[in-house]
């Protein structure tokens, strides 16, 4: 029945004929049964698959003639078996009939399905190699030959970003090469692989060969492209060039070359690497003038920047008898060796938080009118709340209120001394006068500590002043750190600050003096002195250091110690990715628990921001293996460092640890998610954290609390109306009376990140150019330590960076002009502040005499009045020109317009689509994108990405430009009065 | 959703017999073009969300409402979905709606309104009553949202290809087989064009009409190829829905041209996908292997995989296929050495399918090789045309041999002509031989005394004292456990189903969804 029809059809049903051919002796019988056979094979397969034993012997046969056609066969037919492996193999071995089928116009799916293979095994085959070295064995030519061709395709048909991707994940640096030179718009491709390189290669060391392979390639353009060669030489970590880079951009006569030497110097400075810009700095060309007073440089530097006063950018007195180009170059030495110590960035960004401060002190209020006097933790909550919410803009009205010094007071023992290293956070960046600000609580010069406790607090909260910023504060702190003997609280507190000051200098000298402390054997204090020691020598992967502080570690009977020196093992790791490895191993493997803790977050150091599977799947092994709650708690929790570069992995990776049994995990989850969405306000890691913050364990609350306030961090409720929700939940939370302390404390803090630094904050670990922020990194990682020590929450304040954009001109000045975003001004608006609430009285008057008058008259006056009444306030009557209301926050001014709008409409008229910002302005991550220059413009920016710090062209330098006045804030004046001599150099403690 | 609508209607019923000024009310008859439009619109929401989210759960859920859908079919619904669903600039367009206006329908049916429809004009007219005005409102609103769905789902291909099929469908339901052809091939066409993960079920349905229509119009022999090289397509792109279709289809050519060798080497290589693919794919897909071992004399098997596939297929309707799988069932039963259970002849509808494999089963049972060969020679067209003759041929050993054990049973001695003429054998001496080989076998424990011609049978052995019955519980108990682990796991959630947090909404949307499945198990007519 079935034959007729079949024989009728173009093909035959069976190939059973063809088979028996295969048993004859005859070659040519074979040799036709395999050609007739490779017509059909396609629709035959299963049959001959029971016969493949006789055509793959045909292969091997070295007598037969067509061995080609039968290994094409059995390829064929083991594709169609879906075993690619051996059909691979085949096809390889079928040498040119394959590879000419890829070439034809059209391949088929066959030759599509082996050629990925094809790809696959030899990408696996050259990392195996590279990492392998000598002993492994050498790529199959064949396989090579086809990947070359591959190659010179792609280069033919223009499919260059596919040769670049091919080309790196199989470590082929030629092919790279080759890639870059062939393509046509060489800029791009060069971005597309500098970009592909950082985000997709897992292996440090290639990583840093291709970067050297980019920097060669972009000095060879046309227009080199020193950004980005200074960003991979930066990664690179080579100051040497980088310094020369820069010199050799400042002592080209043009203003361009300028201006991009300090935009790059303003990037460098982001990733906040003070070691490695220490060193950049050090290799700047040394000016005339100091090469004449034969100074050694260093102390030049000292003097000068004590000379200039800090945010007053005055330029330096040009020398004598110089020559006009001298002059010029050595301003130019001067602003870069300015710019690059940080001390200009931080400048800016302390006058840019100062002066758009807008935190809410109705919700400070309503905190702490809400808590109970007696609870002291969520009274120490309530303090931290609010530097928290005034980190970094120096407005202390809070704790300066007469009310509320008497609550203040409170405080006692060690929340005293978190309550005076708050006022350092408030202060952060103060670094001028840092020593003035403090000068009620720091140790007195002479005779015995009498406060310990606030003294402690004080020497941490310097530390927090200076954080990674510490020149002009080393000396003194570690001079108090030698002097105090005895006691632990002081020394506590000194350590921390020496760490904080000293972050990632690599200071010999102050982790001896560090170890010294440490060998004492006190828990308080060694436990401060061994996480400090981390932070001195941040990233540097010391041999010696780590094995000193293992093997004290193991030594020790204090727990705290352990823990100190665990946390400072895993910032020495920092970075270090495949280099930390044993470290790790050592560190997992021990039997202690809080060392293996120690571990994971050595995991989280080394490999943050990379998305490194590896470290993936052991912290992944660990949180679901290990006996100690506590280390898997930590396992989880590294997660989200791990997976900071790519946020929208966290809450699929975490999602099913999220439902764990165990609450330390479940508070893991949490947190992981909060750091790596930290400031996204995405929708997928807030449907994670939403319900957790329900959960029934109080700290899994106060966890979920935490990183739903780091994801949600600024965001406006016209793109995210959850946040309106989450802070009505807080608000509920707080007012609980039956609430558990714990989640009462998450919820505070939660609340006061919301809105952090005056509301012009936000969690940062990338820096500008999308590179990872050490401090950011650092002040996360240590903030979780939170959990055993409370002071430590206070590393928080390094993980902000200030959300503005902020143009300046070759003078590093702000001049005066606008941005254009093109958005409603709503969708990024500041949250309206809270209202008093009063039941009788609806109008404006009744509010205003309510309870809280001072603050609520400096809330709706605005706060230029604030500023004049710090004024009067202060010690001394700054030169403050009073605002025009056109220099004031146009973006301000337009959501109080709209407001006004809207209550005298009741409807609410149509908003525009743009919002003009001017100089310097807020804008928020999400905002980037939509920010242009407007057409019309003066300023030409140097660098395509709007935000962050940018240095501007002046398009019309002939005439007068228009600055912005500096509103500095008081305390972040160096004291001029008084006749102690400013700060740096004071001093000369001599025994 | 069904249920419901039966309750809804039961209750109705029973308003009737209380009040006749609701008489009317049940007989709610709509125009049959506005029910199916409703119903199409329901699809193509469903489309429309399945897009969106990239889930294919969602697409099956469409492809289960076609059942529903093809019943509503008609040339003026199809001309207005072509017209409301498919863009303009379509490339297709044109032949397809050539196809339908081709088509010359001789009555148009009055369509009782699907459920939804029903309420969905009750609810409307609820709504008359309450305010005129607020109805007007929601009206211009509604339409407004409807006038945006539209243009959302004319850039959609999958609604394009989606009336596609349902034109297909149509086309084969009214017997323009050539016209259902190449519909069929330009929607597989376009469909591939596409490349995309949501078009894969709609592509494998139009292979499995396309496939079906050639059949019908004595093509088959000619898909064959293509059928191979689109199940090498779905498998490498791990559609496991086409993949499953599509071995079916290729084991069903086979089978149709007897070549069972190669189904077998085709079943042999490649393994059927069960995790996504549906129920139904899988109960084809046992009977076509139970058919394929029954033929290579794997007796067990072939009756593991027909029993499943009774099982497995729906049990309201799919009669033809359950019919056939139980013909099947009950010849590989016969050959297993088993009877049978009467029950299974007496099932509801199968009574006059399944009565010649009465007569062979009540045969075989008493051992008469005569009421064998009359039931052969009486139904032996019908058994050819069921495929089954080639099968039921073998059987006339097991006559012989159950004939053998009773009078094994019966007579301690008797002669061989007598054996020969109860078992109506040819000759003596033939009888000597079958005996022989019997005693050989195992069948019978007797001897023959060549002398005497005469058969001895050996003491009977009492079965219990054999392990028979422990075997015979171990089988039984191997099934239930086979059954348990089965049912254990139909349960399992899919993958990714986060009950814990789902909102109210989805709840509910999720129930509705899993009792429409329930419902489309049991009016799946795809057999």
């Amino acid at each position: 029945m079935g034959f007729p029809a079949v024989s009728s059809g173009p093909l035959l049903a069976s190939c059973r004929p063809l088979l028996s051919l295969l048993a004859e002796n005859e070659h040519k019988l074979k040799q036709y049964a395999l050609e007739q056979m490779d017509k059909i094979v396609d629709y035959n397969w299963a049959e001959i698959a029971d016969h493949i034993e006789q055509i793959e012997e045909l292969y091997e046969d070295d007598k037969f003639s067509h061995r080609e056609l039968a290994a094409l066969i059995a390829s064929k037919v083991h594709y169609h078996l879906e075993q690619f492996s051996e059909s691979l193999s085949y096809a390889l071995g079928a040498g040119t009939l394959f590879t000419d089928q890829i070439a034809s116009g059209k391949p088929s799916q066959y030759v599509f399905t082996i050629l990925s293979k094809v790809i696959d095994k030899y990408i696996s085959e050259r990392i195996e190699k590279s990492e392998g070295g000598s002993d492994a064995e050498p790529i199959d030519g064949r396989l090579e030959a086809i990947v070359e061709s591959m190659f010179d395709r792609c280069f033919s048909e223009g499919n260059i970003k596919q040769a670049v991707g091919i080309a790196l994940e199989s470590r082929r640096l030629d092919k790279l090469e080759a890639c870059i030179n062939v393509s046509g718009d060489r800029a791009g491709t060069l971005a597309y692989t500098l970009e592909a390189c950082q985000t997709l290669v897992q292996s440090r060391t290639f990583r840093n060969t291709v970067l050297t392979v980019l920097v060669q390639i972009y000095r060879t353009l046309e227009t080199p492209d020193y950004q980005n060669i200074c960003l991979c030489l930066m990664l690179l970590e080579d100051d040497k060039a980088v310094a020369a880079q820069l010199g050799e951009l400042i002592k080209r006569d043009d203003e361009e070359s300028e201006l991009m030497a300090y935009q790059i110097a303003f990037d460098l400075c982001g990733s906040d690497m003070q070691h490695f810009l220490l060193a950049v700095r050090s290799g700047l060309p040394v000016p005339a003038s100091e090469r004449q007073s034969a100074e050694p440089p260093s102390t030049a530097e000292g003097g000068e920047e004590k000379a200039e006063g800090d945010t007053e950018m005055k330029d330096a007195e040009p020398p004598r008898e110089l020559t006009e180009a001298e002059k010029k170059l050595e301003t130019r030495v001067k602003n870069l060796r300015k710019i690059l110590s940080g001390e200009t960035t931080i400048g800016i960004h302390l006058e840019f938080l100062f002066r758009n401060n807008k935190t809410d002190m109705l919700i400070l209020n309503n905190i702490k009118s809400a808590l109970e006097v007696r609870n002291s933790i969520t009274h120490q909550a309530t303090v931290f709340a609010n530097a928290v919410m005034h980190c970094g803009t120096t407005v202390d009205t809070f704790i300066s209120q007469p009310e509320n010094l008497e609550w203040l007071k409170r405080a006692s023992n060690w929340a005293k001394f978190s309550a005076t290293a708050c006022v350092g956070m408030i202060h952060k960046g103060c670094i001028n006068s840092s020593r003035n600000v403090m000068k009620a609580f720091l140790p007195p010069e002479t005779g015995m500590s009498s406060q310990p406790y606030s003294e402690g607090g004080a020497l941490y909260a310097l530390g927090l002043i200076h954080a990674g910023h510490g020149e002009g504060i080393l000396k003194y702190l570690s001079n108090e750190l030698k002097k105090i003997k005895n006691n632990e609280t002081v020394q506590h507190g000194a350590c921390l600050g020496l760490g904080l000051a000293g972050m990632a200098s690599a200071n010999d000298e102050l982790y001896e003096d560090l170890k010294d402390v440490l060998f004492q054997d006190n828990a308080v204090a060694g436990e401060a002195a061994g996480l400090a020691m981390g932070l001195v020598m941040l990233g540097t992967a010391s041999e010696k250091a780590c094995e000193e502080m293992l093997a004290y570690a193991q030594d020790t009977q204090h727990e705290k110690i352990i823990r100190g020196l665990a946390i400072g093992m895993a910032l020495i790791m920092y970075g270090r990715e495949e280099g930390a490895d044993t470290m790790i191993e050592q560190l997992t493997r021990d039997k202690d628990p809080i060392l293996r803790y120690g571990g994971m977050y050595t995991i989280a150091c080394a490999y943050s921001g990379t998305g490194n599977n590896s470290a993936i799947r052991r912290l992944l092994h660990v949180a679901v293996s290990d006996v100690s709650d506590d280390v898997r708690r930590a396992a989880v929790t590294c997660l989200g460092f791990v997976l900071t570069n790519t946020p929208e992995q966290c809450p699929r990776v975490v999602s099913l640890l999220a439902e764990s049994y165990n609450p330390h995990v479940r508070y893991g989850s949490a947190l992981a998610c909060g750091i790596a969405c930290a400031g996204t306000g995405m929708q997928e890691a807030i449907e994670l954290l939403e319900p957790m913050t329900k959960d029934s364990t109080d700290f899994v609350r106060q966890g979920a609390m935490l990183a739903l306030a780091m994801v949600l961090i600024q965001e406006t409720e016209v793109r995210q109306p959850k946040v309106k929700d989450f802070r009505n939940s807080l608000e509920k939370m707080i007012k609980d009376k039956h609430e558990d302390v714990m989640a009462k404390y998450g919820a505070i803090i939660a609340m006061s990140i919301l809105d952090a630094g005056g509301r012009n904050v936000t969690v940062s670990l990338t820096t500008r150019l999308g590179n990872k922020r050490m401090s950011g990194i650092v002040g996360m990682a240590v903030f979780c330590q939170y959990w055993y020590w409370f002071p430590l929450a206070h590393f928080i304040s390094l993980t902000y960076s200030p959300t503005c954009l902020i143009g300046l001109n070759k003078d590093l000045k702000m001049p005066v002009f606008d941005f254009i975003s093109h958005t409603k001004p709503s969708t990024f608006d500041y949250p309206p502040m809270t209202e008093v609430k009063t039941s009788t009285a609806p109008s404006k008057v009744a509010t205003a005499i309510l309870s809280t008058t001072a603050k609520t008259e400096a809330r709706k006056k605005g706060k230029k009045d604030e500023d004049g009444k710090k004024e009067e306030e202060g010690a001394d009557k700054m030169d403050v020109v009073k605002e025009e209301p056109g220099k004031d926050d146009t973006e301000n001014k337009d959501a109080n317009k709209s407001m006004d709008e809207d209550k005298q409409g009741g409807e609410k008229k149509k908003e525009p689509n743009t919002t003009t910002l001017s100089n310097p302005a807020r804008v928020l991550p999400a905002q980037r994108k939509y920010i242009t220059m407007p057409a019309d413009c003066r300023y030409e920016p140097v660098s395509k990405k709007l935000w962050g710090i940018v240095m501007l062209r002046d398009l019309k330098p002939d005439e007068k430009a228009e600055i912005v006045e500096v509103t500095i804030p008081a305390t972040a004046l160096p004291p001029k009065e008084e006749e102690e001599p400013p700060p740096p150099e004071p001093f000369e403690y001599t025994d | 959703m069904a249920k419901d609508s039966k309750d809804q209607k039961a209750q109705e019923s029973g308003k009737v017999s209380d009040e006749n000024a609701k008489a009317e009310k049940p007989a709610v008859l709509i125009d049959p073009v506005t029910a199916a439009m409703l119903e199409l619109k329901n699809s193509m929401q469903t489309i429309d969300k399945a897009v969106t989210s990239k889930e294919n759960r969602f697409m099956s859920r469409v492809i289960r409402q076609v059942t529903k859908l093809r019943r509503l079919l008609s040339k003026k619904v199809l001309l207005k979905a072509l017209e409301t669903y498919v863009s303009p600039d379509s490339p297709v367009i044109e032949g397809v709606v050539a196809f339908v206006e081709g088509v010359t329908e001789d009555d148009v049916m009055q369509v009782e309104a699907p459920a939804t429809a029903s309420q969905e004009i009750e609810k409307n007219a609820v709504i008359d009553k309450k305010a005129e005005e607020e109805k007007n409102a929601e009206i211009e609103k509604k339409e407004r949202e409807e006038a945006a769905f539209y243009k959302k789902m004319l850039s959609i291909p999958e609604a394009e290809s989606f009336v596609q099929l349902l034109v297909t469908i149509y086309l084969l339901d009214k017997k323009y087989l050539d016209n259902a052809i190449s519909c069929a091939s330009s929607l597989i066409q376009r469909a591939q064009s596409f490349n995309r993960r949501t078009m894969d079920q709609i592509l494998s349905r139009g292979y499995f009409y396309w496939a079906r229509c050639m059949e019908l119009t004595g093509k088959s022999s000619q898909i064959r190829n293509e059928l191979l090289a689109a199940y090498r397509t779905t498998a490498l792109k791990h559609d496991q829905i086409g993949q499953a279709t599509l071995l079916n289809l290729l084991l069903r050519n086979y089978l149709e041209f007897n070549l069972y060798e190669q189904a077998d080497t085709l079943m042999r290589k490649t393994s059927f996908p069960e995790g996504d693919a549906s129920n139904n794919q899988l109960a084809r897909y046992l009977y076509y292997t139970g058919r394929i071992k029954a033929v290579q004399l794997e007796y067990t098997d072939a009756f593991l995989n027909l029993q499943q596939a009774a099982r497995k297929a729906p049990q309201q309707s799919a009669l033809g296929f359950r019919k056939t799988v139980y013909k099947f069932s009950v010849i590989v039963q016969l050959l297993l050495g088993e009877i049978p259970d009467r029950s299974t002849f007496s099932q509801k509808g199968m009574i006059a399918a399944l009565k010649p494999y009465l007569q062979i089963c009540q045969a075989v049972r008493v051992g008469d090789l005569g009421a064998f060969h009359r039931a052969m020679q009486e139904h032996g067209d019908t058994f050819k045309s069921d495929k089954t003759y080639s099968l039921i041929v073998r059987l006339r050993h097991n006559v012989i041999k159950t004939g053998l054990k009773k009078i094994n049973t019966a007579y301690s001695n008797i002669s061989l002509e007598d054996v020969c003429a109860k078992l109506c054998l040819e000759s003596v001496e033939d009888t000597r031989f079958i005996v022989a080989k019997c005693i050989q076998d195992g069948v019978i424990d007797a001897t023959i005394d060549h002398e005497t011609n005469t058969m001895m049978s050996k003491a009977n052995l009492d079965i219990y004292t054999t392990s028979e019955p422990q075997m015979q519980l171990h089988k039984r108990v191997a099934f239930c456990l086979d059954m348990h682990n089965q049912a254990v796991k139909a349960m399992r959630y899919a993958e990714n189903t986060k009950t814990e947090w789902e909102s109210a909404e989805e709840r509910r949307e999720r129930m509705k969804q899993e009792e429409e499945r329930m419902n489309s198990m049991d009016s799946d007519d795809d057999f």
